[in-house]
């Protein structure tokens, strides 16, 4: 698996916390939302979607419920729980400080922040 | 849900090894991811769903992942209560006299408590963590451990009303013995359709009647096969090694054929040391004909699924 590809499955929690975090929604929805916001940079596939939904699910960090809708079919929405939201506030925070360090460690700047000396 | 639709096909046959309840609530969600991105086909229908979906092996491994994560912690679980545990128990078995003759009981009893008590706290860990085989395989052991503390010789007629707290204590183990067979009988019941689980499950009560018939029917015999009683605990030792291996290859295996490889050799390992001792009998090769037959079903169990499905 080539850097990136690592990159982008280690941030994939992070993402699917951040938005269930906004509202609750169907694994095919989240796939949607992820790749519009990215612009098709974060294109993830069901084989890793779904067992990671459900890996965040036993870990307690989302929870799941069916819901019933006459005549349509019964969809399954993820919704982030308290927990979730913590591990979300934490790893931001992680993310944002390994990017800080990173450019500064690089010595280049940040886009539209200050430059680092 | 289309059961037909190739993906899910695939995906169903994958995750074989999951709880029945689990796998309807795996299909049915990806039934439904499969339905809406139909929209958005981009060629053949191998393109489709490799594309976007990726393909059915790579999703049911990372199921696997999720659901049967740390199984080398499994196999701990398994190995070394069984190997280093009780075996250490039975070692420190006469420094229990006096713990033993204060609780006037034997140490023989003393120990089948330990025991149980011992299996029963694995049920739970391993009920916690939701592990099948390890569940299966300490609900058995606490099951024939009960069994044992109630059927032992010395205990006469349990039913007897001759002792009020032998009495109790007695009532006290068949419920524990009913609650468990009850625990068994669901987890049948929850399996029926993995036959890997079920022969995995019910092999430790197969072998014991083919063992103790085996036992029966050999003890007449005034002289072993073996030479010397050290060739005998080379052989024991080979046993355990065939038995650790096939544990090994039951719940690290990834693959269904080498978990089934792992049970026959189970099924062989468990009386090996019989066979050696005593020659060749039928009931020496019966777990692993049990465990082979049931291998078989499992293999042809689709194909004549379909068989049976064309000729109405």
């Amino acid at each position: 698996m080539g850097q990136i590809e690592q990159l982008r499955k280690g941030s994939t929690s992070l993402l699917i916390l951040q938005l269930l975090e906004e509202k609750p929604m169907y694994g095919y929805q989240i796939m949607q939302e992820m790749e519009i916001r990215s612009e098709g940079y974060f294109s993830m596939t069901a084989a890793l979607l779904y067992p990671a939904l459900h890996q965040l699910e036993n870990e307690d960090l989302l929870k799941s419920k069916w819901s019933e809708s006459q005549g349509k079919r019964r969809r399954k929405y993820y919704s982030i729980t308290d927990k979730g939201r913590k591990s979300l506030q934490e790893d931001t925070a992680l993310w944002q400080e390994f990017v800080h360090r990173l450019f500064k460690t690089l010595r280049k700047s940040l886009p539209g922040s200050e430059e680092i000396s | 849900m289309n059961k037909e639709e190739p993906f899910l096909k695939k995906l169903h046959k994958e995750l074989r090894d999951f709880p029945e309840e689990k796998q309807k609530e795996i299909l049915e969600e990806i039934n439904n991811h499969l339905e809406e991105s139909e929209q958005e086909t981009l060629g053949g229908e191998q393109n489709k769903y490799e594309m976007k979906t990726g393909s059915p092996e790579e999703m049911a491994v990372n199921f696997k992942e999720v659901y049967r994560p740390r199984r080398f912690l499994d196999l701990l679980l398994v190995i070394l209560p069984l190997y280093v545990l009780f075996p250490l128990l039975q070692i420190l078995l006469p420094y229990f006299k006096p713990v033993s003759s204060e609780l006037q009981i034997s140490n023989v009893l003393l120990n089948i408590r330990i025991t149980f008590l011992i299996s029963a706290f694995l049920l739970v860990i391993a009920r916690r963590r939701k592990a099948l085989f390890l569940s299966g395989f300490w609900l058995v052991r606490t099951l024939m451990t009960c069994l044992t503390l109630i059927f032992r010789e010395d205990r006469g007629n349990i039913l007897s009303l001759s002792s009020l707290p032998v009495l109790i204590e007695n009532i006290f183990w068949l419920l524990i013995f009913l609650l468990l067979l009850f625990l068994l009988v669901k987890a049948i019941q929850k399996n029926k359709n993995n036959f890997l689980f079920l022969v995995f499950l019910l092999m430790p009560l197969a072998v014991l009647p083919a063992n103790l018939t085996l036992y029966g029917l050999v003890s007449g015999q005034s002289v072993s096969l073996l030479s010397s009683s050290e060739s005998y605990l080379w052989i024991v030792l080979f046993e355990k090694a065939l038995e650790i291996s096939a544990y090994c290859l039951i719940f690290l295996g990834t693959k269904r054929g080498l978990r089934w490889a792992g049970l026959i050799l189970l099924g062989t390992g468990s009386t090996y040391s019989l066979l050696k001792a005593y020659g060749v009998h039928v009931f020496t090769y019966l777990p692993a004909a049990f465990v082979i037959l049931f291998c078989l079903l499992d293999i042809l169990k689709d194909p004549l699924k379909q068989i049976m499905k064309r000729t109405g």
